[in-house]
């Protein structure tokens, strides 16, 4: 359907004049565009209870199951009801959760559940619920795709009724992120043995221990979650039912939540923003994002494997334009790989050194006079993209006029939509092809949990083969400092470094976004919501 | 006779769904993409993950024996598993199959009525109204389902609020009051297109000798209408309302989407393009034997309509 979007564009704006809809506000009026100063990461909590709503997001939703929730609408469900041994605070700090956590000694950590923590059922968390909980997504027979977080990790062993202590092979600071998020949750070892692989799908469902609790789930009609009225911590279930339920039609979205049909979503980009910012029957609210667009670098044994073509495009981008045009004002500029909404611990170290960090504006002249010092004039870089996504082709746009504007040729690899996710799995997709836009966040609030991904030689999203010897000393050194400042240190190196070398391109940053129906209110307005409860302050205002 | 020709129609039907069946799997199969990348929404799986799953899903089996697989368990009447969902098809089918068979038919009626309807009133009636008919008809003819999803829903539903924007609803009434819009979206082209083929034959027909004569008569002019003109346009406008009405099943999906309805069309796609085989192949099966069904009702009606016409044959 995604063809026809120039039509559809037309249409909506019919649809405005004939309507009325409040569709008043061009998109490009600089008044949208915010900076990290306003983002807030929560909502005013609500006062009042609030009858069932409905929660929109892009698609259905697939698994509830933590170890293959990857997407953002399955965290939403996942996280509406299920907890985490740590919690994700919305400002990203770490809390405690299900457990505190502790460390012996540099590679001992150990975790101490609460002993009030009891799954909906009424029964206690206990050491066994953690251990299972945990093997279970470091089991490679079950290809969960949260393995990697526990690399470091050598036994996890229950050394009490409520107290699991992990082995370390080496220290890793890290893993506290890691466990405040997916891979981190904690489900009911006898419930999952029980419903075997019915486990976490609409059948079988899930067992955790929130303050909502999975109700039901149909897939035609979404996951419902209702108060869990005996939860065992501190929280507000104020809404009756809240239905998870996928909306694939931005248009049809923007009609529903005007009309108060939905009550809220989190959308990660969506081309009304504009609209639904100008409407007084929803409320947008922006706060801090994890997730960061880019250009990949996927292969650099050509044009781009020379880092001064690779800096010359990025000297060369216009990024303003894919601010206004993509996000419509609901992004920051790019300076690092990793989203300034990312700095959590060790914030105004980050965040100064971000600040001091150039800007990346644009400077045609620098950028030729790059291209003709490494001689690339009047080569060639193929980059993947998909007419068929809007943001993917604008970007992919935007560097093919980048490109052209300093010497450098740029052929498209077009795919269908829905074939453009196998560059990113499929090496066989990926061959002759030089780079592809994405948008992509590392699952905890801190700068190196994606850049890790990126800039590892072992990381999952390295495509190209990227090694720097420099870049990975500090990456890993950081892993291993227990100190924040000091680890805050490292990253900034590290963050700076991987900008010089450039083996990914940031194109912007983009904020979270939540949009509720103006009667909702306490919704957590962060990409934490990804990670942990985010309607436990929910209801009416 | 009869039973004859039902045998035939139900040997041919099993025919058609195997062979459907096949060419389906054979193109799911080779359509670009991995299964797998629904699951985990297009980030990079670790290797091992990765032939964990395709292990899972017989993903590293060769092409017939995956086909083979599937055709034993359908003959069980086993669908097999969705793979992103890890679901019985058959019950994911059946949640969703109401929903579009709801909407298809609430569609069907509209076009049987109103595009019936205003081609009857057009052809009989020549001058103003038969001319407004023939601009309206055209202005509707061209506009596509999605446009008028978008155009019906800011109208209706967000500027006069009489008709919800999104979903299925709730109970007989809610459910339809809920379709009412996606169904005028869907039957808009449609109803243009059999009011105008209607239109047509019966024009035809009133110019025809024996029905100009008729007139002549003095034979009153409901009657010539009931039993000359509208028996003999009656073939023309069923071949095209059958053909119309099949072609719903098709559009569905853009409608679905639009409406935020969890129908079988929308879902066709999206199990499509994600390479969730077993899903396809259900609903496709689905899909075809309403196919066939509605062409069997075309066909009764031509018996029906027409003495002159055997039933299982086709009338020119």
């Amino acid at each position: 359907m995604t063809r026809n979007n120039l039509v559809r564009a037309g249409a909506l704006l019919l649809a405005c004049s004939v309507a009325a809809v409040g569709c008043g506000r061009s998109a490009d009026d600089p008044s949208t565009s915010r900076t990290a100063g306003d983002l807030r990461p929560t909502t005013a909590a609500a006062t009042k209870d609030a009858d069932a709503i409905t929660w929109a997001v892009y698609r259905d939703v697939q698994t509830i199951d933590p170890l293959y929730v990857f997407d953002y609408p399955d965290n939403t469900a996942l996280t509406l009801f299920c907890e985490s041994l740590l919690r994700t605070q919305p400002d990203g700090t770490i809390a405690d959760g299900i457990a505190s956590l502790s460390r012996t000694d540099p590679t001992t950590v150990v975790l101490d559940v609460n002993a009030d923590a009891t799954f909906w059922d009424g029964s206690p968390v206990t050491a066994d619920d953690v251990v299972y909980s945990l093997e279970r997504q470091r089991d490679p027979e079950l290809g969960g795709f949260y393995g990697q977080a526990f690399s470091r990790v050598d036994t996890i062993e229950a050394t009490g009724d409520r107290q699991v202590t992990l082995t370390l092979k080496q220290a890793d600071y890290w893993l506290d992120g890691e466990l405040a998020s997916v891979p981190g949750i904690v489900v009911q070892k006898k419930y999952v043995e029980a419903k075997g692989a019915d486990y976490g799908t609409p059948s079988g469902g899930v067992m955790c221990s929130g303050a909502y609790r999975f109700d039901s789930w149909s897939p035609a009609s979404g996951v419902v979650a209702v108060p869990n009225d005996d939860y065992w911590g501190e929280a507000d279930a104020r809404v009756a039912k809240i239905t998870v339920k996928g909306v694939v039609d931005e248009a049809a979205l923007t009609s529903a939540l005007i009309a108060g049909e939905i009550g809220g979503t989190y959308p990660p980009a969506i081309s009304t923003l504009p609209v639904l910012e100008d409407n007084d029957a929803v409320t947008v609210t922006q706060g801090p994002g994890y997730a960061t667009a880019a250009l990949v670098i996927s292969n650099l044994k050509g044009t781009l494997g020379d880092v001064k073509v690779r800096q010359a495009l990025s000297l060369a981008l216009d990024r303003d334009g894919i601010v206004e045009n993509v996000y419509h004002g609901a992004a920051t500029d790019a300076r690092w790989l990793a989203n300034p909404g990312t700095f959590a611990s060790a914030r105004e170290t980050y965040q100064a050194a971000y600040d001091d960090s150039p800007a990346l504006e644009q400077d045609l002249d620098r950028a030729k006079a790059l291209v003709e010092e490494a001689g690339a004039k009047g080569r060639t870089i193929t980059i993947g993209m998909s007419s068929a996504i809007p943001d993917i082709a604008y970007t992919a746009g935007a560097f093919r006029t980048a490109a052209e504007k300093i010497g450098l040729e740029v052929e498209f690899e077009s795919v269908s939509a829905d074939a453009f996710i196998n560059f990113f799995i499929d090496p066989k997709a990926r061959e002759g092809v030089d780079a592809f836009p994405t948008v992509t966040y590392g699952d905890y609030a801190d700068p190196a949990a994606l850049s890790a991904t990126v800039v590892l030689p072992d990381g999952a999203q390295n495509y190209s083969g990227f090694d720097d010897p420099e870049v990975t000393r500090l990456m890993e050194e950081a892993r291993g400092t227990e100190d924040a400042e000091a680890r805050a240190e490292l990253v900034i190196e590290a963050q700076q470094r991987t900008m010089e070398l450039l083996p990914w391109i940031p194109t912007a940053q983009p904020n979270a976004v939540v949009v509720t129906g103006k009667d909702l209110t306490g919704a957590v307005s962060s990409f934490a919501y990804m990670s942990a409860p985010w309607a436990e302050h929910l209801g009416a205002r | 006779m009869r039973i004859g020709y039902l045998l035939r129609r139900v040997a041919m039907l099993a025919v058609t769904l195997l062979v459907a069946s096949f060419a389906i799997f054979t193109a799911t199969y080779l359509a670009p993409g991995n299964p797998l990348a629904a699951l985990s929404g297009g980030k990079s799986l670790s290797p091992e993950a990765q032939a964990a799953l395709e292990q899972r899903y017989h993903l590293d089996e060769p092409f017939l024996a995956q086909y083979g697989h599937w055709l034993a368990g359908a003959l069980r009447g086993d669908l097999g598993v969705s793979i992103p969902l890890h679901e019985d098809v058959s019950s994911l089918i059946a949640d969703r199959a109401l929903i579009t068979l709801t909407l298809v038919l609430y569609a069907a009626l509209l076009i049987v009525v109103i595009g019936i309807g205003l081609g009857l009133l057009a052809g009989l009636r020549p001058g103003w109204i038969d001319s407004s008919v023939l601009v309206v008809s055209s202005m509707a003819a061209a506009v596509p389902a999605f446009v008028a999803a978008i155009v019906l829903t800011a109208v209706f539903a967000v500027s006069l609020g009489w008709f919800p924007t999104i979903g299925a609803g709730e109970g007989f009434v809610g459910r339809l009051e809920h379709l009412t819009l996606p169904a005028v979206a869907l039957a808009l082209s449609s109803v243009a297109v059999v009011a105008r083929v209607t239109r047509t034959a019966i024009r035809e027909e009133v110019a025809r000798e024996h029905v100009q004569t008729a007139i002549s008569r003095g034979i009153p002019q409901h009657l010539v209408v009931t039993r000359h003109v509208l028996r003999n346009a009656a073939i023309p406008i069923t071949t095209v309302t059958g053909v119309t009405v099949a072609s719903l099943i098709a559009l569905s999906s853009v409608v679905e989407t639009s409406f935020g309805l969890n129908g079988l069309g929308q879902y066709l796609v999206k199990s499509a393009q994600s390479k969730d085989i077993a899903v396809v192949q259900g609903i496709s099966l689905v899909l075809v034997v309403a196919f066939v069904l509605v062409n069997v009702v075309v066909d009764a009606l031509y018996a029906v309509l027409d003495p002159r016409v055997q039933l299982g044959a086709r009338a020119a």
